[in-house]
């Protein structure tokens, strides 16, 4: 009743106080009619606050969302399953699903009469034109009675996340050097000979030959491991994106950092495509979840275009460089890069000495912040003259050209930069 | 918002149900007229149509300020069609039919502002005014509840159709009325929370497949459930409604009445007429016992409780009265009105008392009094000598009063010879109407032609119409005393009963040019024993009385000796010899004279007062209203103001009982949680001032929503925070305290209390000097539930991760 009373709506809060004022002036004026007009207005919240602070209910909320991880533009779908675990009837609620406003209006039920044990499965679609990670929920529900007189507020806690991965283009193939490095932690060992533990197993995966499968390790284990025969070298890709934010400019979808985010992420698809392991750098160091590791190249897509989705600009002035330290060699090298300045060319040396080819896509920033061409392509033209295979893109530029452009660019380590390719760019 | 789609089938039902809900409420009205049936059948109609014309403009998305024009013009058509329609070709109006329709609302308006509720079918009928006032109420509520879409907000005019009656007759509407309006305002407001939910969002449930049904009908109609909530929700309200008033007294504060002992003179009792009810109660009343005499007075025959002075073509008046703060029931009264000291006179004591089933705000008293001792609130008009109180609740009911009773012996022959009266009298009592009838001039030229003094034409007019011609019937008699009735009563029918034949010989008289009136009051009582009389309601009567110069008024009885026994015998010319004053006539002969009279309600004649005519006059007591307001206010504002003088009370107290440091740390505290500022019980006082500190902020002209907050905001706080600190530590654990003035402590204080309230926003700073929580709780706001309270589960929803 109390609850109930706390939860009386602007309408409900009227109608008492005008009963009440009714009532009194029935009291006062001696009109024993005006006072019933004034006790049914002032009776009605108030038996409605009472019948609806009694109701009892349990509603569990269950939901899926398929897939979790989608590309811009795609829908995923969500799957509520709404049960009522009260013994009681339910009034009516108003359930609404917080979905946030960019992957379209949130979804909104209208629930009353359920009994006990009632079941439900609702599905509703979502879609998002914005790269990100957002929180589906928590779902709120409102009780309210037929005459909008009480409302009472409830919320569920849980939310699901849905990861939307920025859009990517399909690049042609071009050719790439600094393919099949092999140093690192997962240099293969002879096994035949040592110790089981010597031994380097993998998980079985559907295609493996049994003969191969490791029967000791699979014992020990628990499920059937197979021996690693096939090589164990491994393409090697390196992804830099430099996501600080005075490199870039604009604002929100229309900003240059988007489409930087768009063109690592179709390098990334395209690598990892051609057989690459890719793992992807910004200015803030290595992404934690996408250092190269013992996997295939298509299940590296996953990760690595999820570290993209989430990618912001961050506020540094320069480049962090710890990850170039550890000696080892970087295999392909792609950088997508903003506006450079000054203090980044010591970090940009860096790279190309990690490297094995270095291949740059300079966004012309400017050409966003509709300045016109700006230093786009001296950027272009200072990576090439220290080695890079550099190309300017503006915000009308085809990728895929670019890219295609680049191919024809890329030339072996040590090769003098050619200066034509960027002047002929892809204007 | 909800308009673009709403679906037709939603927007008629709507318009249907409030036109029907207006409908149920208009039968409030039913008591302003004999014969509801005639008004309410066709304002039924024109509900109906003018809700179909909403409906079909609000589904043709006119303007919304649009919508309402059709209705009305539709509604007026059909107004016109109803009130002329022989005139009108159909539903089309002409000039004539507009003409015609125009005419006969103004004359339902005249009847409302002249007759008693309700208005007998005879006279012309309100109908056409009623129905104007449907059709305007219709409109206007289904403007409101359905081309607007504010739905709670139609109970306002709802409300204006229920109250009216209430204001207008005096009496309440029936519960079944009151409940049926109430379902259907509960209805409209239920279909418009529904339409507004079916927009909100997708309906899941148990009925989601009944949806497919229901949508043809344009809106989702809800669960079963929901229905069953609402009925519940609805029949409890209403059935509370009903019974809860029972139990609430009413007041009634005579306070707030205007005439109260010494509110001085001016006041102005305006009466209207006492007559109109009186068929009425004659007719429907049951005979009950109203009043016992108990008298010396051997010629006691009659009391007189109102004299109906002025006639203006509708009804006789009792014009209006102008009474004085000195003129009460209390003791002598003045000489008695034109009586010459010479005609010889006795005085006999009366001792009266009312039932209480005499509600009536006249006095019955005998016809000349010289003492009369009331009391209560009773005055007397010095003009006419009729007694009455001064408002509504003083009434005769189970009251018991005193007079001294006057008894003249009028002389027959210096009656007779009496000359007219003065000027002055003359042309206010022989007013009248412009619209006399002929026949009736002529009619009392003929009588009075061979008479010469007004005594002899008075004799001559009470002669004609106690002759055979006429006939006393109370049941066959046309009700009311207007022209037109009296014209037929005099020259056609020539049946009535004593309204009639004493309203149709004072307007004779005044023809004749003899200064009249009629007089209400009640005739022969039954003998109960040595000395005592009663009155049953049924002795309710009306005669003239006539000035005669030097006599002042003197009674005639026009109506046949079947009702009312012989003529006052000084009016009798074939007995010269008789007693100056008719022995009272054995009731014995009156009391079958009218045996059909059906059950008397109230004899409360002054009911009449209350009628339709009040509107014009003394419809809505404002003054009443006005001064209830103000005096509401005024509780209201002493209300809100008790919390303020409360704390100041209580800061005060503090600071002369308590030593100064801990007076202002106690008050400290209470300001804290005045703010709802955490103040930690428990703490030593310096770890208590160093979280609060904590809420101290900067004190600017313009404050921010939400101001830094910090011991460095302010750092003048903080240290008075710690002197006051150090004096309570110092007043607590020193043996000898050097002890802090109290002017310091008051500064401090202050200080502290304005960096505290310069860390809150203005809800919380309103609340502190309106509200003060201090009063009632020792707690802080912040206290351990209010945070338990935020965190709490609620355990009726339950997250599954999925």
């Amino acid at each position: 009743m109390r609850e109930g009373l706390a939860g009386l709506t602007v309408r409900g809060r009227a109608f008492l106080a005008a009963g009440v004022t009714a009532i009194a002036c029935a009291i006062v004026l001696g009109q024993p009619s005006l006072s019933r007009v004034g006790v049914l207005i002032a009776a009605l919240p108030l038996v409605t606050a009472f019948v609806v602070g009694r109701s009892r209910y349990r509603l569990a909320l269950i939901r899926h969302v398929t897939p979790t991880l989608v590309s811009a533009g795609q829908q995923a779908s969500v799957r509520l399953d709404l049960s009522n675990e009260g013994r009681t009837p339910t009034g009516m609620m108003l359930l609404e699903d917080h979905v946030p406003y960019v992957l379209g209006t949130r979804p909104r039920f209208v629930l009353e009469g359920v009994k006990h044990g009632w079941h439900r499965h609702i599905t509703y679609q979502l879609r998002s034109d914005v790269r990100g990670r957002f929180d589906i929920g928590p779902m709120t529900v409102r009780v309210g009675d037929p005459f909008g007189l009480v409302e009472l507020g409830r919320a569920f806690h849980t939310t699901t996340q849905l990861t939307v991965t920025p859009r990517t283009v399909p690049l042609p193939v071009i050719p790439l050097s600094g393919a099949w490095t092999g140093s690192g932690d997962n240099r293969p060992r002879a096994f035949a000979i040592g110790s089981a533990e010597d031994v380097t197993v993998r998980e079985y995966r559907q295609g493996d030959d049994l003969r191969r499968v490791h029967w000791r390790s699979s014992a020990r284990v628990g499920e059937l491991m197979v021996r690693r025969e096939e090589q164990p070298w491994q393409s090697r890709a390196t992804l830099f994106l430099d996501n600080r934010s005075h490199s870039h400019r604009g604002q929100g979808v229309a900003s240059s950092l988007e489409a930087a985010v768009s063109v690592a992420a179709s390098i990334a698809v395209h690598l990892s495509q051609r057989g690459f392991t890719v793992r992807f750098v910004t200015a803030n160091g290595e992404d934690p979840n996408t250092v190269w590791h013992d996997r295939s190249s298509s299940l590296n897509t996953g990760p690595l275009l999820e570290a993209l989705a989430v990618v912001d600009s961050v506020q540094r002035p320069t480049i962090d460089s710890g990850w170039l330290r550890e000696g080892n060699q970087s295999g392909l090298f792609v950088a997508v890069l903003g506006r450079m300045e000054q203090i980044d060319h010591p970090v940009l040396r860096s790279m190309l000495h990690h490297a094995s080819s270095a291949l740059a896509l300079t966004l012309d920033v400017d050409a966003w912040a509709a300045r016109g061409a700006g230093t786009g392509t001296d950027a272009a033209a200072w990576l090439s003259a220290q080695g890079w295979s550099a190309v300017s893109l503006g915000p009308q530029d085809r990728l895929a050209a670019a890219w295609q452009e680049l191919g024809r660019s890329s030339t072996p380590r040590g090769h003098a930069a050619t200066g034509h390719v960027i002047a002929g760019g892809l204007r | 918002m909800s308009r673009a789609r709403a679906g037709f089938g939603y927007t008629v039902s709507l318009g249907i149900v409030a036109a029907l809900t207006t409908w149920i409420t208009l039968f409030s009205w039913r008591g302003f007229l004999d014969q509801p049936g005639r008004f309410l059948a066709p304002a039924l109609f024109v509900g109906l149509l003018i809700a179909m014309t909403g409906a079909v403009g609000r589904w043709l998305r006119l303007p919304r300020l649009v919508v309402p024009l059709p209705q009305l013009l539709v509604g007026l058509l059909y107004l016109n069609y109803h009130v002329a329609g022989e005139a009108s070709w159909w539903m089309i109006p002409n000039a004539s039919s507009l003409q015609l329709c125009v005419e006969r609302i103004g004359r339902s308006f005249d009847t409302a502002t002249t007759y008693a509720a309700p208005v007998p079918t005879t006279v012309p009928s309100i109908v056409p005014l009623l129905l104007l006032g449907a059709v305007l109420f219709t409109v206007l509520v289904d403007t409101i509840a359905c081309t607007l879409g504010r739905v709670p907000l139609a109970g306002l005019p709802l409300l204006a159709i229920y109250s009216l009656p209430i204001s207008v007759l005096q009496e309440g509407v029936p519960g079944a009325v009151f409940a049926m309006s109430a379902a259907g305002f509960l209805t409209l407001v239920f279909m418009h929370e529904s339409d507004r939910i079916s927009h909100w969002g997708r309906p899941l449930g148990q009925r989601e497949h009944a949806n497919a049904a229901s949508g043809m009908l344009g809106y989702q109609r809800r669960s079963g459930a929901t229905q069953r909530t609402a009925v519940v929700v609805g029949a409890s309200a209403t059935a509370l409604a009903i019974v809860v008033p029972l139990l609430i007294p009413t007041l009634n504060l005579s306070v707030f009445s205007g005439r109260g002992p010494g509110s001085g003179s001016g006041d102005s009792v305006k009466i209207i007429n006492p007559m109109t009810d009186l068929v009425r109660d004659l007719k429907r009343g049951e005979d009950r016992l109203v009043l016992t005499v108990s008298t010396e007075d051997p010629n006691f025959d009659r009391l007189r409780m109102a004299s109906l002075t002025t006639f203006d073509g509708t009804a006789w008046r009792t014009g209006e009265r102008d009474i004085k703060d000195d003129q009460r029931a209390d003791g002598t009264l003045p000489d008695l009105i034109g009586v010459d000291p010479q005609v010889p006179r006795e005085e006999y004591d009366y001792e009266l008392r009312a039932t209480d089933d005499l509600d009536s705000t006249w006095l019955p008293l005998p016809l000349q009094v010289s003492d009369v001792d009331a009391r209560g609130d009773w005055y007397y008009d010095p003009d006419t000598m009729d007694f009455m109180s001064d408002d509504q609740d003083e009434n005769t009911a189970g009251m018991e009063w005193s007079a001294t009773g006057v008894s003249l012996q009028h002389d027959k022959e210096r009656l007779r010879n009496a000359p007219p009266p003065g000027s002055r009298l003359a042309a206010e009592f022989t007013n009248l109407p412009d619209d006399i009838p002929e026949s009736v001039e002529e009619l009392t030229k003929d009588i009075t032609r061979d008479h010469e003094t007004p005594f002899e034409k008075a004799r001559a007019l009470q002669d004609f119409l106690r002759s055979d011609a006429f006939e006393y019937d109370l049941e066959a008699a046309q009700p009311g005393n207007d022209i037109d009735t009296l014209e037929s009563f005099l020259i056609d029918e020539r049946v009535g009963y004593c309204e009639q034949f004493a309203s149709a010989m004072a307007v004779m008289a005044r023809i004749a040019g003899v200064p009249s009136r009629v007089a209400v009051g009640f005739q022969q009582p039954n003998p109960t024993g040595d000395r005592t009389w009663e009155f049953t309601s049924h002795k309710m009567h009306a005669w003239t009385e006539i000035y005669i110069t030097g006599h002042g008024w003197v009674v005639f009885e026009p109506t046949p000796a079947d009702r009312t026994g012989n003529a006052p015998g000084y009016t009798r010319a074939d007995l010269p010899n008789d007693d100056p004053i008719e022995e009272p006539s054995n009731s014995g002969s009156a009391a079958p004279s009218n045996p059909t009279a059906g059950p008397n309600q109230r004899p409360d004649i002054p009911e009449a007062e209350t009628g339709a005519t009040a509107a014009k006059d003394d419809g809505f007591p404002w003054l009443t209203v006005l001064a209830g307001i103000f005096g509401l206010l005024i509780l209201l504002l002493a209300l809100g103001l008790l919390p303020r003088v409360l704390r100041r009370a209580a800061r005060e107290r503090r600071w002369r009982s308590m030593p100064p440091a801990e007076a202002a740390w106690e008050e400290l505290r209470a300001t804290a949680i005045d703010l709802g500022l955490p103040w930690p019980d428990g703490r030593s006082p310096r770890a208590t001032g160093a979280s609060m500190t904590g809420s101290f902020a900067e004190i600017a002209k313009h404050q921010p929503v939400r101001p830094k907050k910090g011991p460095s905001t302010n750092p003048a706080a903080t240290a008075a925070m710690y002197r006051l600190v150090t004096g309570v530590e110092l007043g607590r654990y020193a043996r000898t305290a050097p002890g802090v003035t109290e002017a310091e402590a008051h500064e401090d204080v202050a200080v502290c209390t304005e960096a505290f309230r310069a860390g809150v926003d203005n809800r919380a700073r309103l609340r502190a000097d309106w509200l003060p929580r201090s009063l009632w709780s020792g707690k802080p706001a912040v206290s351990e539930p209010a945070l338990r309270r935020q965190t709490r589960d609620y355990d009726d929803v339950i997250d599954h991760v999925g």
